[in-house]
């Protein structure tokens, strides 16, 4: 195998992974805010859902929109892996008094991984037209963790 | 046959002004134009004007003193040729008919763009559009019509009229107007002209409704012309969409001149009026120039040579108006009742039952909308609407004389709100 294959081939793993995790990160958005929306109590977590679920449908359009301009991306992930599922069940199965904290909680961890994996991408990414997904979708990422930090 | 626009020789700045009366150019003659030069002269008013205004924001946005010089003395010349190209269109052309040109250009040179982008991401960005316009051309040809003129005297046997996806169901929420932006740097350099050659002809569409559309005495005629600007408002906010967000002032500007040499360029292939052809020659010579200027002066400013984004080899094909037909009924008979949530396309019943469309929809068609009213007063003075179908009927059957926009193909009645019937009863014209 030539260096120059194998550098394209980790390239092609990076942009793969890149997709994978965005697609899942957005897809737990979806559905924690989902659940947010029918479960919290507090206004101010109400309304932060309200945004979420509105901004993050708007970025997996974005982000489908961006594959159909790249035909050779094999399949992307339509479920959510273990480790967002087992949130989503810590979700469901909180209490109604945990339920607004839990959900708060995870917001702000599931925004700052999302902070790394797109400020990465959106810096040194292997792909422009991805590169461009990124760094157009970061700003709104950077005002959700502000607002998440600030719902009391 | 090829175009590399850094290849030609231009005129120098110096040689390119002229006086009043090389700008006050004779019209062309109504009853002699082939509607293809009509269409030819308003798009390339558009490339002007937006190279007009973009150069104009640019300075707005622009410190250095010297580069304000360098873009204020190109500004200068193409405002002058703005002038010439819309100078073209003769007094005798009422509003109506020149607003049949205005749709004839956004329905053939859409529908050549489309047929010509490499991007399928993008390729279906313009065939959403394309199909709003052609609805456009049939509610304008049924108000000209009603004024006694003959709407296929302005079309010719190009561009068919019949209903496209109907206008009552392009009313969407601003949101569902953003689109996925290209990056200049991955895509064929074909897409950043057709982007580009669409967002300034759409943009001038919506400035020339947003102006002429309160001249109607005619309610109707008013009304229809508000309706209308507010979509192409939804198209320029489309289409301005997909640009690369990344690139530069001073990239805009040298991408603004490659755009106009290739569109003089395409025309001058195919004008078949002499005397206009001599101009498109003449306003080539003066892009030329603009062109090696603005990369001049990105290499002097940005440090950065321009041909690293743009083509080597130049442009394959000139961009052409020709028939569209076939095209336009396909995608007509595949898209008619696509909608967009956020930057994807879908059928209108793939949405949530509780999407902001349909909330959108029942505030703005509260009312009869005046895109409606007009074919319903056309059905009523002369017993059917206007239309000319030269292939055959509508490939949609709910659109077909007849029809009530329901049936296979057209899904939005089983989700849109319906308007009040208000009717209004007055006569038709300016």
């Amino acid at each position: 195998m030539t260096q120059d294959t194998k550098k394209s081939r980790s390239s092609s793993a990076a942009v793969a992974s890149f997709i994978g995790d965005a697609m899942i990160g957005n897809l737990y958005e979806v559905e924690a805010s989902r659940l947010a929306l029918q479960r919290a109590k507090s206004d101010q977590v109400r309304t932060f859902a309200a945004m979420m679920l509105d901004d993050h449908l708007t970025a997996g359009h974005q982000l489908q929109s961006t594959l159909r301009s790249m035909p050779n991306i094999a399949k992307v992930p339509s479920e959510l892996d273990d480790k967002h599922g087992k949130m989503i069940d810590t979700l469901r199965n909180a209490t109604d008094d945990d339920f607004d904290g839990q959900y708060l909680k995870q917001q702000a961890k599931a925004h700052k991984e999302n902070l790394t994996l797109f400020r990465s991408f959106a810096d040194s990414g292997d792909n422009p037209i991805l590169r461009t997904f990124a760094t157009a979708t970061l700003p709104s990422l950077e005002r959700h963790l502000d607002m998440v930090k600030a719902v009391k | 046959m090829s175009f590399n626009p850094l290849k030609e020789k231009g005129i120098p700045l110096d040689r390119q002004l002229r006086n009043w009366s090389e700008l006050n150019i004779e019209p062309y003659r109504m009853e002699e134009v082939d509607p293809y030069t009509r269409t030819r002269v308003i798009a390339m008013n558009g490339v002007e004007v937006e190279a007009v205004m973009f150069s104009h924001c640019m300075a707005r946005h622009t410190i250095d003193t010297g580069l304000k010089k360098i873009i204020g003395q190109t500004r200068r010349i193409e405002q002058q040729q703005q002038k010439v190209c819309n100078w073209l269109i003769p007094g005798e052309e009422n509003t109506v008919e020149n607003t049949l040109g205005y749709e004839q250009v956004a329905v053939d040179l859409t529908a050549w763009i489309a047929r010509h982008e490499p991007d399928p991401y993008l390729r279906q960005v313009y065939e959403f559009g394309l199909l709003e316009d052609f609805d456009h051309l049939y509610r304008y040809a049924n108000l000209l019509d009603l004024m006694g003129s003959d709407p296929s005297k302005i079309v010719g046997d190009y561009t068919e009229i019949t209903p496209g996806r109907p206008t009552i169901f392009e009313h969407r929420h601003p949101a569902d107007e953003l689109r996925r932006p290209m990056t200049v740097q991955a895509c064929d350099f074909q897409s950043v002209m057709n982007a580009m050659t669409v967002l300034a002809a759409e943009q001038q569409t919506m400035n020339f409704y947003m102006n002429v559309g309160n001249r109607p005495t005619d309610p109707i005629a008013r009304g229809l012309y508000l309706e209308i600007a507010m979509i192409e408002e939804q198209h320029v906010s489309h289409y301005e969409s997909i640009m690369d967000p990344s690139m530069s002032w001073l990239m805009h500007m040298v991408l603004h001149e490659y755009n106009e040499c290739w569109m003089y360029w395409s025309f001058l292939q195919t004008e078949s009026d002499p005397r206009i052809r001599a101009i498109w020659e003449l306003h080539l010579g003066m892009e030329l120039e603009h062109l090696r200027m603005a990369c001049n002066t990105m290499k002097a400013v940005e440090g950065r040579d321009p041909a690293e984004f743009l083509p080597t080899n130049g442009m394959k094909a000139g961009v052409t108006f020709e028939q569209n037909k076939a095209y336009v009924r396909e995608v007509l008979a595949n898209q008619a009742d696509l909608t967009a949530w956020d930057s994807e396309f879908m059928p209108v019943d793939k949405l949530p039952q509780d999407h902001r469309f349909f909330e959108y929809q029942s505030i703005v068609n509260h009312t009869t909308p005046p895109t409606e009213a007009i074919i319903e007063r056309h059905r009523q003075e002369t017993g059917d609407d206007y239309r000319l179908e030269t292939e055959g009927e509508n490939p949609i059957k709910a659109l077909r004389r007849g029809g009530s926009k329901k049936g296979p193909g057209m899904s939005y009645h089983q989700r849109a709100p319906q308007p009040h019937a208000q009717t209004q009863h007055r006569s038709a014209g300016e």
